[in-house]
Formats: C-alpha cells, sequence, structure tokens
C-alpha cells in the first residue's frame, strides 16, 4: 500500500536535518495508538 | 463630515500596535475556547465510554467549528494565528480522540483545507506539534482519500525545506 510507505526517505541527510525532521514530524508513530485501534476493528468486521 | 474623512494614511504607529494587539487577544481567546471545547468532548465521550451517559453526544468542537473556519480563512489574520501558534489547537481538533476514533469528518475537511492556505514554516510546526498529527493523517486508513492526498502533499511541503530538496518549488 503506498500510503503505508515512509513519507520522507531520510537517509542520507546530516544529523542536524534528521533532527529537525524529529522536531516536526517525531518519530511518525505518536498516534500508532489509534492505527491499532482501528486494524482491531478492521479485523473484527471481517 | 469631519468624522468620515479621517484619514487612513495618518494611522499612527499606536493605533497599528493597539490594532495588533486587539487581534492577537482575539486569537488567544479563540485558541481557548478550542481547547476547552476539545477537552469538553473527550469528557463527554469518557462518560459514554464508561456507561454513565450513553447519549452524550460530543458536540462541542463542531458548534465552534464555523467560528474557528472562519479566523482561519481570513487572510489578514494568517501572522497573527501563527505568530500565537492557534496551530496547537488545530492539532488538538484533529488528534483521535480517546476511543481511537477521529473527529468527525467536517472538522476534518475544514481544517485541512483552512491549513493548505496558511503560510506555515518549520518554527509553527515545531511549536504545535501539528506535523505529528498530519503523518497520522497519511497512515490510518479511515482518512478519506482526497485528506490523505492533502496530508502527504502537506508533509511533502513541510519537509522541502528542511531537507532543502531543489525543484520547482517556490520555497
Amino acid at each position: 500500500e503506498q500510503r503505508m510507505k515512509q513519507p520522507v526517505q531520510i537517509t542520507g541527510l546530516s544529523s542536524e536535518k534528521i533532527d529537525e525532521m524529529y522536531d516536526i514530524f517525531g518519530d511518525g508513530h505518536d498516534y500508532d495508538w489509534a492505527l491499532e485501534v482501528e486494524n482491531e476493528d478492521l479485523d473484527q468486521n471481517e | 463630515d469631519r468624522i468620515l474623512k479621517k484619514p487612513k494614511a495618518r494611522r499612527s504607529k499606536r493605533d497599528e500596535d493597539d490594532l495588533e494587539q486587539f487581534l492577537d487577544e482575539r486569537i488567544l481567546r479563540l485558541k481557548d475556547e478550542m481547547n476547552i471545547a476539545a477537552q469538553k468532548d473527550i469528557e463527554t465521550l469518557n462518560r459514554r465510554m464508561d456507561g454513565q451517559d450513553d447519549k452524550a453526544v460530543a458536540m462541542e468542537k463542531v458548534k465552534l467549528l464555523p467560528k474557528v473556519v472562519s479566523a482561519l480563512s481570513k487572510a489578514n489574520l494568517a501572522d497573527t494565528i501563527l505568530d500565537n501558534n492557534l496551530l496547537q489547537s488545530v492539532r488538538i481538533w484533529l488528534e483521535p480522540l480517546p476511543d481511537g476514533s477521529l473527529p468527525s469528518f467536517e472538522i476534518q475537511k475544514s481544517l485541512f483545507a483552512a491549513l493548505e492556505n496558511l503560510p506555515i514554516k518549520t518554527e509553527h510546526l515545531k511549536e504545535s506539534g501539528l506535523g505529528k498529527v498530519v503523518i497520522f493523517y497519511t497512515k490510518s486508513k479511515r482518512v478519506e482519500p482526497k485528506l490523505a492526498r492533502l496530508a502527504d502533499k502537506m508533509v511533502a511541503e513541510w519537509t522541502r525545506p528542511i531537507i532543502g530538496a531543489s525543484d520547482n518549488y517556490r520555497d
């Protein structure tokens, strides 16, 4: 699934830029708890 | 007659400062209202989840939404909105609720449309945490495809100035 892929490719960036990315987007998993809930719901509906 | 002719060009520095302060206060008040509405909706949802009140419906955000959208869509308020970190409240409004559900589609759609038109810079994202919740919108399967694409686009736009990729965009 296209939407599941990482929004940005961060390899090859300076550590400064990577820090900046973290400051803005976190580790990208801040709300994963809500994704887990939705996966449970999907499983139940199947 | 004289009152009507008050010259605009001679607006003093003091008047401008007053106006700026007035707008700041207006946005800060809206921010408070948004945070209170979000908190009340969470409490309502918690009451329903606890079985205390089956019929409780969280409506505070939806009720305040027209006012929020109106402020966010005014171009002359954009700087005031960004300077006063109203995006933090927008982030709170877009966050999934305690049961994992998303805010109403109306809220998602209106806020994303408004965000698209704001000149959001890296510093505003750092202050507000907005980027983190927008990442969530790129991942959730429950997000309407159009909005998910918009979220993807925003993440790409916000990433560009950091990684310094050169392409056809002005930033």
